[in-house]
């Protein structure tokens, strides 16, 4: 069922398809900073750790 | 074991499975400590704060971005973690490759993957991928933000284990200049264009990098030996050998490293 799911997701590796985002980002929350606004501060988010393997691959391919 | 550089989960589809990163590369290198030569003093490099005139310890450092107009704004670890939250903790693994199709300009460093925790779900869930990457031959795409930089990482099973290989953006790849496009009278002839590959073919072997010791180290700690026991290191004559003067004659030079690489 994960090979599947890897065909699924199966694509020409293009290196222009993955932009930097994350630069934008960081400077976004320059601006805020630079404006005197409050900077959100994430919560920890909450991994479930992999119980039940074939479930989640079974809900990952009809996804 | 090593200091983890990062840990958080990677994501697949919906398993994700928590993972610590390694540095896949080790330290070969022999150092030179940067003395004063005039007295032998090492060089120091400290953190100095001219306000206060003391050093600066490593957790009172924080990161300041100059704006255009000359602006100091003050980031903390935590409102630059705020940037990308999503990615500080978790790579997505967003499509798979042929390895084969990624050039390798693009490769930047080798990391290694370990799952992190004891939990049977989570060393079962690593198994699967590990496995799945082997059999389908293909290579996992994903995005992650380690430090202050968000990386394109590739994802391969290699040796029971997943090794995570960042990679260069596109745009970090320099373009280059154009070559002028040949005029007939620089176009290979077909006669050479033949001996190179042949050269080429009499030099092909199957890839093994242990063959490849660093001889420059070993010439590099024997005349530091040499050194340290007082004796005179000889500097070597700058070489006039016709191995690095231009090919005046191509076809001779490449019928003659045939004739070499035959005999040798």
């Amino acid at each position: 069922m994960a090979s599947k799911l890897v065909e699924g997701l199966h694509a020409d590796f293009d290196p222009s398809d993955y932009e930097d985002t994350y630069r934008e980002e960081v400077l976004k929350v320059v601006e805020l900073k630079a404006a005197g606004k409050n900077i959100e501060l994430p919560e920890p988010e909450e991994t479930e750790a992999a119980d039940d393997l074939l479930a989640q691959l079974e809900a990952s391919l009809s996804g | 074991m090593p200091r983890s550089l990062w840990t958080g989960s990677l994501s697949f589809g919906l398993v994700n499975v928590p993972v610590a990163m390694f540095s896949g590369v080790r330290d070969q290198d022999l150092h030179f400590r940067q003395l004063h030569a005039k007295d032998h003093t090492p060089l120091e490099t400290h953190r100095y704060c001219a306000e206060e005139d003391t050093e600066v310890p490593y957790d009172e450092i924080a990161n300041g971005y100059e704006t255009d107009d000359g602006e100091l704004v003050i980031l903390t670890d935590a409102e630059l973690a705020a940037a990308a939250p999503h990615r500080s903790r978790t790579i997505d693994i967003e499509a798979f490759v042929d390895l084969e199709d990624v050039d390798p300009t693009y490769f930047d460093h080798p990391y290694v993957l370990m799952p992190s925790g004891e939990a049977d779900g989570i060393q079962r869930a690593y198994r699967l991928l590990v496995e799945v990457m082997s059999r389908t031959d293909e290579a996992a795409l994903g995005r992650m933000v380690m430090r202050t930089k968000e990386y394109l990482v590739i994802i391969r099973a290699r040796e029971e284990r997943l090794v995570l290989t960042t990679l260069l953006r596109h745009d970090e790849v320099r373009p280059t200049d154009p070559i002028p496009s040949p005029t007939k009278k620089d176009k290979p002839a077909k006669k050479e264009v033949d001996a190179a590959v042949e050269l080429i073919e009499s030099f092909s072997c199957d890839w093994d990098p242990s063959r490849y010791e660093d001889s420059f180290q070993k010439r590099l700690r024997a005349i530091v030996k040499k050194k340290a026991k007082g004796q005179a290191i000889e500097v070597p004559e700058e070489e006039d050998d016709d191995r690095t003067s231009p090919v005046p004659d191509l076809m001779a030079a490449l019928e003659r490293s045939l004739e070499e690489a035959k005999a040798g």
